[in-house]
């Protein structure tokens, strides 16, 4: 039994370990390299990559990193959270339509639904023709290419990762208690902050955590919906792997990025 | 006769819980052997040491003879029948039964597959969803399953308790006869301590990973060896505060006159009676504590009456 | 308590959030202008698609790597979901949990560093099968995930009878618990399917000269600019992916 048990973890112990595991150390390993002449990395071993992480070019880039992700994590909470007790106070039978209107668009392409937003945002994008057309305007509105087409993108992109756990938890609540305590003597608005609240907390933090490490990561949104004016952690880390050809800094942003990352995820076992 | 199966001081721990302890018991061949227990005795985990889903930590265990430490389940002439069936859900009733045939490489399986079938009047369901299938005939299947592939001993885990109440009286009818008619050892592992009275050749009482006596039938219920087993296979009138002396209240009397004889007589007043069906329980506080007694009619709260028991019917212990 | 009126608007509103982006693009896609003026319907654009030598042949450049690199997924996944179902494997279970949670660009640069250090020695180039390894590697968590789920509502004791009744180990695996939580296997490989065909981020980075994939058209067309053709393919997309995501919920619920 434990035999066939580990011939059959072996081909994904390899394949995570060939394709995950190594590649990370790899990627430790050149951003304590020097930059290479033509590219790729050369002796001696250096820790100047990290040092470059502060410089102010950088550090500009990895705090707005920082304010958009948290901001877009606020806006889907704020906008996720009413939607999921939506959902979880509609009847049995509707909840798994009401669910799979949420997860559906949320599991098509990533890249047509940023797409999408280029197409409604542009200059010549629709917003832009119909208040052109309708005369509000007469100029068109710069939407496209800034922070907040970015902050939009995200909260669009990652809305479901909030929603599905606030919904997990918010199901479980038992409305009796809601009546428990109006009984009590509670006002709704009471009983929704001391009862409701405080149970869907795990839900809450557990989708919080997972929009914020999927924004603080993201490359596609402020690669598309950025352009050149707002480009985040992932931007950078591309760019250092292929334009800039600066591997050891690029690999040491990547880690810097791991390393909130699994920052975060820690935060949620605490 | 020869003992089949034999447990010598088989332990199975895991940390800080000894889910069984030091058991040793020996089954006789064509025996209906059963092992009684509350929830959480062992009784279970007993079962899947002999079938092989664990490994003893200590101890052996023997079949035929021959131990059967490191034999894998799959090669164990022992079958089992478990709680909830565990029947294929994937496959036909035909399907569950030819499925340990077909494992052995049995080519012809057709009559056999029919004739396990007939065994547990089910001939005509072949080709049934276990889905489709009633509490009882599912548990039919389950029973052709196993016997079909004819094991050296039948490991049966609380096969009755899964089926309603109705059921189950006429199910434990007809499992006697199957186990009379093949001759099968059988292993029962229940709770139900009428179950275990009516059906078997030998039981052994289990409580908290040990076993605390083995006999007959009518030795465990009529001498029980330890207070837990006499309070577990049925009510007992305690007649000290130590729990060293008990006697059954069906072998309590009760009478508004002393009978005089040469019996253990108290005084005392009723309680309450409380109708049973075939006789009445007759609740008397007495200066030795609560009596109970089985009798004919009722009495009214608050009389005075006498019980009695004979000298024979007492079951002492030794703390 | 049901939901109030202003519950219920403002979940209207959010699901119209939701989906008037990708129906809108969906519409203009049957544009019959060029710009973003609706002129009548038409199918030009769809006609367009076909014509395009770099969209069919990126189509069927991601249809294979998406094909290859679930059915591998979907292999080694449940092997694994079922060793790690058995016993705990912390180690193994929490690397792919991080490779889950890993943002892509990170996955993608690694891979790149990997495959550009060890061809070094072994000759090789960047091409499919880089691409499906990676695809491979990514998926894999999803794969496992999905079917280990499915396997939290199998009955253990389904797979000690068949054990019981003579069935080895293996046997007991391919005969009952394989047919069992096959709905969740199925299920794991339309997720690993969408996964894969959507994915630009990793595949950009490690795809060579003759593996340009779907996605990676669709980018550089996006990047030039908005076209009426992206639009029409992306609808196809969205749609095609949008039946596999429903067909596998349905399958993960049963």
């Amino acid at each position: 039994m434990h035999k066939l048990r580990a011939w059959f973890l072996l081909p994904a112990r390899l394949v995570n370990f060939v394709c995950f595991v190594v590649p990370l150390c790899i990627v430790l390993a050149y951003s304590l390299l020097s930059r290479g002449v033509y590219g790729g990395v050369e002796q001696p071993w250096t820790f100047e990559n990290y040092r470059r992480l502060v410089d102010p070019l950088y550090l500009g880039i990895f705090l707005r990193s920082f304010w958009i992700a948290g901001l877009a994590t606020l806006l889907c909470l704020v906008l996720g959270f009413p939607l999921a007790w939506f959902i979880a106070r509609s009847s049995v039978r509707r909840r798994t339509l009401y669910l799979n209107l949420v997860m559906i668009p949320f599991w098509t392409s990533f890249l047509v639904r940023t797409y999408a937003w280029m197409f409604l945002l542009r200059d010549t994008g629709l917003i832009n023709t119909v208040l052109l057309a309708t005369g509000i305007i007469a100029e068109p509105l710069p939407l496209l290419y800034n922070n907040g087409a970015v902050l939009l993108g995200l909260v669009y992109g990652y809305l479901p990762f909030l929603v599905l756990p606030v919904y997990t938890s918010l199901e479980k609540i038992d409305l009796s208690m809601m009546e428990a305590a109006a009984d009590l003597g509670a006002r709704p608005i009471t009983a929704f902050w001391q009862v409701v609240v405080p149970m869907a907390k795990p839900g809450m933090r557990a989708g919080s955590i997972l929009v914020f490490i999927s924004c603080i990561g993201t490359y596609l949104t402020p690669d598309l919906l950025g352009g050149s004016k707002t480009i985040m952690i992932g931007n950078v880390v591309q760019n250092q792997f292929t334009a800039a050809r600066d591997w050891p800094f690029g690999a040491a942003c990547s880690l810097l990025l791991m390393g909130l990352v699994m920052l975060f995820l820690r935060s949620d076992e605490l | 006769m020869a003992a089949i199966l034999e447990l010598r001081g088989v332990s199975r721990h895991y940390p800080g819980h000894r889910a069984v302890h030091n058991v040793s018991l020996e089954v006789e061949s064509g025996a209906f052997y059963s092992i009684l227990g509350p929830s959480g005795c062992g009784k279970t985990t007993t079962l899947r040491l002999i079938a092989g889903f664990d490994e003893p930590t200590s101890g052996d265990i023997l079949l035929d003879g021959k131990p059967l430490q490191n034999v894998p389940a799959f090669e164990r002439p022992v079958n089992t029948v478990f709680q909830r069936y565990a029947l294929f859900p994937h496959l036909t009733v035909e399907g569950n039964v030819e499925f340990g045939l077909r494992r052995r490489g049995v080519r012809d399986c057709k009559t056999k597959v029919a004739e396990a079938l007939e065994m547990v009047h089910l001939t005509g369901k072949e080709k049934r969803m276990p889905s489709q299938l009633s509490g009882g005939e599912q548990q039919r299947v389950a029973l052709a399953r196993s016997l079909v592939l004819e094991p050296r001993v039948l490991l049966l885990d609380e096969p009755l308790s899964a089926l309603d109440p109705a059921l189950r009286k006429s199910v434990r009818a007809e499992l006697k006869a199957l186990q009379r008619r093949t001759g099968i050892t059988f292993v029962f592992i229940t709770h139900d301590q009428e179950e275990a009275l009516s059906l078997s050749d030998r039981i052994a009482v289990m409580n908290k990973g040990e076993v605390e006596q083995i006999g007959s039938p009518q030795d465990i219920y009529v001498r029980p060896a330890t207070p837990f087993v006499a309070t577990f296979l049925g009510d007992v009138n305690w007649i000290d505060d130590a729990s060293k002396l008990g006697v059954r209240p069906e072998a309590t009397r009760i009478g508004r006159e002393s009978p005089g004889n040469g019996a253990r007589i108290e005084s005392g007043q009723v309680r309450q009676s409380v109708f049973l069906g075939h006789c009445f329980h007759v609740e008397t506080e007495t200066s030795r504590g609560r009596i109970v007694a089985e009798a004919a009619q009722p009495f009214a709260a608050g009389e005075n009456v006498f019980v009695w028991w004979h000298a024979a019917d007492e079951m002492r212990f030794h703390a | 308590m049901r939901n109030g009126k202003w519950i219920a608007a403002y979940a209207a509103a959010a699901y119209l959030f939701l989906h008037v982006p990708l129906l809108v693009l969906a519409v203009f896609s049957f544009n019959a202008s060029k710009f973003t003026v609706w002129q009548g319907f038409s199918l030009q654009w769809y006609a367009q698609i076909f014509e395009n030598d770099q969209l069919l042949e990126s189509t069927w450049n991601s249809l294979v790597i998406a094909l290859a690199s679930t059915v591998l997924a979907t292999a080694i996944g449940t092997l694994c979901a079922y060793g790690i179902w058995k016993r705990k494997a912390p180690v193994l279970s929490g690397s792919l949990y991080l490779s889950l949670v890993t943002p892509e660009i990170v996955t993608g640069i690694s891979l790149l560093a990997l495959f550009q250090w060890s061809f070094r020695f072994l000759g090789l180039q960047l091409g499919m099968h880089t691409v499906i390894l990676a695809h491979v590697a990514f998926c894999l968590a999803y794969v496992v995930i999905t079917v280990l789920a499915r396997l939290r509502t199998f009955d253990a004791s389904l797979e000690e009878a068949a054990l019981d009744l003579g069935a080895t180990p293996w046997q007991a695996f391919r005969l009952v618990t394989l047919p069992a939580i096959l709905p969740g296997v199925i299920a794991a490989a339309l997720l690993a399917f969408t996964v894969s065909i959507d994915d630009y981020v990793i595949t950009s980075l490690v795809a060579g000269v003759d593996s340009e994939t779907l996605p990676m058209v669709v980018y550089q067309m996006a990047r030039r600019g908005v076209s009426p053709v992206v639009n029409a393919i992306s609808t196809l997309i969205v749609l095609g992916l949008g039946v596999l995501i429903l067909v596998s919920e349905r399958l993960q619920q049963r």
